[in-house]
């Protein structure tokens, strides 16, 4: 299947683009995609993982218009489903 | 310990007094925007002309400003707002406020008006009013730069002609870009014929424990330093969230017609444009960029409401109306905010060229927008109308102010679209000043992956994790309110604090770490988490003696009535109901009236502290 991830400064960086399309497995998780962006850029994990090798809480998602929630990181994505990667920040 | 003088000025007798400062007030508001708020209780006349001699006008400095506590460098100018209809508070960065620490004084309060244009001089435990005479006419730049020239190394905060013109967004200006930039602080300087506040001082500070304030100090900063967001929010700066508001659908867009722009504006477009990253007074952050157009900025905000808002996707062009609104003293939230809504107005026939003296308005017309900007600052024309802001609302056409993006008269701060996230429109409807980011945004809300248990943890009650939704959306706001509020006092940023950018960095055990260390008091987090209260409390009094009913606690009809057009947001927008409901149930949780009133025996209180 396939998915878009539209990915925000700092991650954007790191992966070397802001706009990937990607052909994943069918039942892919997002965490799975996650994990997957993390093997294939190394650069990615220093922003994606934390201490313990879990999604790290500055890695804000959203699929299709859809928040992430802790509960989420299983979800399997659809075919066509955009992903965005930001960093959650307030100012002014 | 830690405490230098308040002087009250009048400046229509001429005299300066030094007033005496209990222990027990401090304890109660500490410094900046809360003491601030304890004296226009006091000393402003209910119903007074804000732009009058009666209005009272404070300078007030963070209570742990000038002890090197990191990104402690900030003071609060509160007044009645000419721009609103309530209390007229902002919070500045700079070098101001630890200047006027070592000169002696914490806070300086002034009445009256000086009978020529005047500034006021503070230099190492006194005060004198002087006259403007060469300083007066000039823009916020020129006149600080005079300062410098004929005084040495002072800081001064300024107002700019706007100021002196009585423009009611004009703000004060502390540096190329450092603002007091909400509800119109500058135009209370032009009222007073008050230019500046300009300062020296070589004093130091007493410190209770100043090896251990030390130690702690370096602990904080290494915490501080070692948040994955610290390193973006140094090198980035807030152009950032201008690409992540607007990925997402939530850019106030032409006047909030539309809710996404173009990706022109985004961080690496004006990373093209970046001479190095700035900072303010012991900041260890450093956000703030040095253009290569000569000025300081953008930030998201200017981004937004000089750009999207506007209708201009050309980098280098909104960097210049940056600039020019900082060189002029005028308020970048507001400037951006009346010319789109005197654009769409003009675009949907309600006023015309013989309204605009011959002016065509249309979006996106940099070159329309800067003459504007020019013909507000000077009130000439056109722009001595919109120079009036909200108060041309009839004027122009729009008597309710049904195009206006403003709550309690105030236009809102930041250029995000709340129609998404609840909470922060919620926030911006409750916000003592009116619609503004920087009193209660729960930005905790976007940490969308943050676990119920911390989140519970955090704000002492269960909180629903859909951020398009109101169920419970009033903890959040109730807890940003308070500590917010707690951070104005101390005079830190809020970059560095707890709640604003982060589940971590600074909350009540650090202050009160800092607070002990510096002054020898025993303070509880306890008691340090009443501060916040007391101050929300204490504006509301303010606000309701100046008219605030439940009405005003609102957000822009457009907000209800138009559903966001574009984008992941596309189909949001407020349900007046569900608004409703989660407004009584702020109103319960802060212990006010259903009515938003306060209760009698917490205004008796409030009023009895001294």
């Amino acid at each position: 299947m396939r998915i878009s991830v539209k990915a925000l400064r700092p991650f954007k960086e790191a992966l070397g683009s802001g706009d990937l399309e990607l052909e994943r497995p069918e039942g892919e998780t997002v965490e799975g995609l996650i994990r997957a962006l993390v093997e294939e850029h190394p650069a990615f994990r220093d922003h994606a993982l934390d201490a313990n090798g879990d999604i790290d809480l500055t890695l804000n998602m959203m699929v299709s218009g859809r928040p992430v929630g802790e509960n989420d990181l299983d979800d399997p994505l659809k075919d066509g489903d955009e992903v965005l990667l930001f960093m959650p920040l307030s100012g002014g | 310990m830690l405490k230098r003088k308040t002087a009250v000025v009048d400046l229509t007798e001429g005299t300066v007094k030094d007033i005496t400062v209990s222990d027990e007030l401090r304890r109660a508001y500490y410094g900046g925007r809360g003491l601030n708020m304890h004296y226009l209780l006091n000393m402003l006349t209910p119903g007074a002309d804000p732009l009058g001699p009666k209005n009272v006008l404070i300078f007030g400095t963070g209570f742990l400003t000038g002890i090197l506590a990191p990104n402690s460098g900030r003071f609060n100018i509160s007044a009645k707002s000419p721009e609103s209809q309530v209390v007229g508070d902002s919070n500045c960065g700079g070098f101001f406020a630890p200047e006027l620490k070592y000169a002696g004084y914490e806070r300086v309060i002034i009445t009256g008006k000086a009978p020529e244009p005047s500034y006021i001089y503070i230099e190492d435990g006194t005060v004198e009013i002087r006259s403007a005479d060469g300083y007066w006419g000039l823009d916020t730049q020129e006149v600080q730069k005079a300062f410098k020239r004929d005084l040495g190394m002072v800081e001064s905060a300024v107002c700019g002609v706007a100021g002196e013109k009585l423009v009611r967004y004009a703000c004060v200006r502390n540096g190329v870009k450092n603002a007091a930039g909400r509800s119109g602080m500058g135009a209370v300087m032009g009222s007073k014929n008050l230019k500046a506040m300009v300062a020296r001082g070589t004093g130091g500070i007493e410190i209770a424990d100043p090896e251990g304030l030390l130690r702690y100090t370096e602990e904080l900063k290494d915490y501080i330093m070692s948040s994955k967001i610290t390193p973006i929010i140094g090198s980035v700066g807030t152009p950032l969230l201008y690409e992540v508001s607007n990925a997402f659908g939530a850019i106030r867009t032409k006047n909030s017609q539309l809710n996404q722009w173009s990706s022109n504006l985004d961080a690496a477009e004006i990373d093209k444009h970046v001479e190095k990253m700035i900072a303010c007074a012991d900041c260890i952050v450093h956000c703030r960029h040095r253009n290569m157009q000569g000025g300081e900025g953008p930030e998201y905000t200017a981004l937004g409401l000089v750009g999207a808002n506007i209708g201009l996707d050309n980098a280098d062009e909104v960097i210049r109306m940056n600039n020019l609104c900082n060189d002029l003293g005028l308020d970048i939230s507001s400037s951006g905010t009346y010319m789109a809504w005197a654009t769409e107005l003009y675009e949907k026939g309600l006023i015309t060229k013989e309204d605009t003296g011959g002016m065509e308005l249309e979006f996106g017309n940099f070159e329309q927008y800067s003459e504007l900007l020019r013909m507000i600052n000077d009130r000439e024309g056109f722009g001595d109308v919109l120079a009036e802001g909200r108060h041309a609302a009839a004027t122009l056409n729009d008597p309710e102010g049904d195009y206006l993006i403003t709550v309690k008269g105030l236009p809102q701060s930041d250029p995000h679209d709340v129609r998404y996230m609840k909470a922060f429109a919620l926030g911006i409807a409750t916000s003592s000043r009116g619609a503004d980011h920087l009193r209660s945004r729960p930005t905790l809300e976007i940490f969308f992956k943050l676990p119920a248990e911390v989140k519970e943890k955090i704000y002492g009650a269960k909180v629903n994790s859909d951020p398009t939704s109101f169920d419970s959306k009033e903890i959040p706001v109730h807890f940003s309110d308070n500590i917010f509020a707690t951070i104005d006092c101390m005079g830190l940023c809020k970059f560095i604090c707890h709640g604003f950018n982060s589940p971590h960095y600074l909350s009540y055990p650090h202050f009160v770490g800092l607070i002990n260390r510096a002054t020898g008091w025993e303070v509880t987090e306890e008691e340090l988490q009443t501060v916040g209260p007391r101050v929300i409390d204490t504006e509301r009094i303010i606000n309701i003696r100046e008219g605030l009913v439940k009405s005003w606690d609102t957000l822009p009809k457009k907000y209800f009535d138009d559903p966001m057009p574009l984008g992941q947001a596309k189909g949001h927008h407020i349900d007046r109901e569900e608004f409703a409901a989660a407004l009584d149930r702020y109103y319960e949780l802060r212990g006010w009236k259903p009515d938003g009133m306060v209760q009698e025996e917490r205004i008796e209180e409030l009023e009895g502290i001294a």
